[in-house]
């Protein structure tokens, strides 16, 4: 895959909105979420807080391997997660219906001396209550490593 | 409400990642990656026949480590990290924290997650209201 044009990247890209949607997490989900997560012992129905992470991409509208398509880049280029960053203002509960916003907040071009060149493509995602008040935030960064930039 | 102070350490939270909790995430995430779940596709990468952790899943160990000192999760407001490598199945890790600094309201805890063998692989920040 030839390397995309940074510029008309960021052009195409920054502020672009995703279609949003909503997710509802059931009380078994929670349950066996936090088996999982190996959590300590949470009031049902308070949902631990990575699941503002995960709330935000249940219902963002957009699958990751489209997220990856809209970068130019494909399933097996690498990509990783970068920085995260989940603001939680309320805690998340099961059986609520949330609402997601938002889309692409930035993207930058780096070049590391180790890992080559990346971009970095940071979207941030609003969980919205029924009542039309933001729970939590999402904020994350996907990395893109461009290796056909330095072959 | 239980206090934190500066310099106090998070009791320690060391775990097997476990393939089975991987495979129950994938599920939960709708996440079709096989990269999280099935050995033999990461072999085929020549990633080894050890599926790699999801990283909301990976995060989720330091946080555990805060929940359980804090009497409430609502407590925890803000949450930021790095990754910095990956962990993959049967993977031993050790989750930690530390107390950085005490404001007026709240407190900055630094957290990390270790894998035995590998060093750190994530670190971060999370803001704890105490008010």
């Amino acid at each position: 895959m030839t390397l995309p044009d940074i510029d008309e990247l960021r052009e195409r890209l920054v502020g672009h909105p995703f279609p949003g949607g909503s997710f509802r997490v059931a009380e078994y989900e929670r349950w066996l979420s936090h088996d999982a997560m190996r959590s300590p012992a949470l009031a049902a129905p308070l949902l631990h807080p990575v699941w503002i992470l995960l709330g935000a991409l249940r219902g963002m509208g957009i699958s990751i391997d489209e997220l990856t398509g809209l970068a130019g880049a494909g399933a097996h280029d690498g990509t990783v997660f970068g920085e995260t960053e989940m603001e939680q203002r309320r805690p998340l509960r099961a059986d609520v219906e949330y609402t997601v916003r938002g889309g692409v907040a930035d993207l930058v071009r780096r070049v590391g001396r180790r890992a080559g060149t990346m971009d970095l493509l940071t979207f941030r995602l609003e969980i919205v209550e029924p009542t039309g008040e933001v729970a939590a935030v999402s904020s994350q960064t996907f990395v893109f490593p461009r290796r056909d930039a330095d072959a | 409400m239980r206090d934190l102070y500066v310099g106090e350490r998070l009791p320690e939270l060391r775990l097997t990642v476990e393939l089975g909790a991987m495979k129950v995430f994938s599920v939960l995430m709708a996440d079709p990656n096989p990269i999280h779940f099935d050995p033999a596709h990461t072999a085929a990468l020549g990633l080894g026949d050890r599926p790699v952790n999801q990283g909301t899943l990976t995060l989720s160990y330091p946080v555990d480590a805060l929940l359980a000192v804090l009497d409430d999760p609502a407590r925890i407001r803000r949450v930021r990290c790095r990754f910095a490598g990956s962990v993959v199945a049967d993977d031993v890790v050790t989750a930690g924290g530390e107390v950085t600094a005490r404001h007026p309201t709240g407190a900055t805890v630094s957290i990390w997650l270790d894998v035995e063998g590998r060093g750190r692989v994530l670190t971060g920040e999370v803001d704890v209201d105490l008010s």
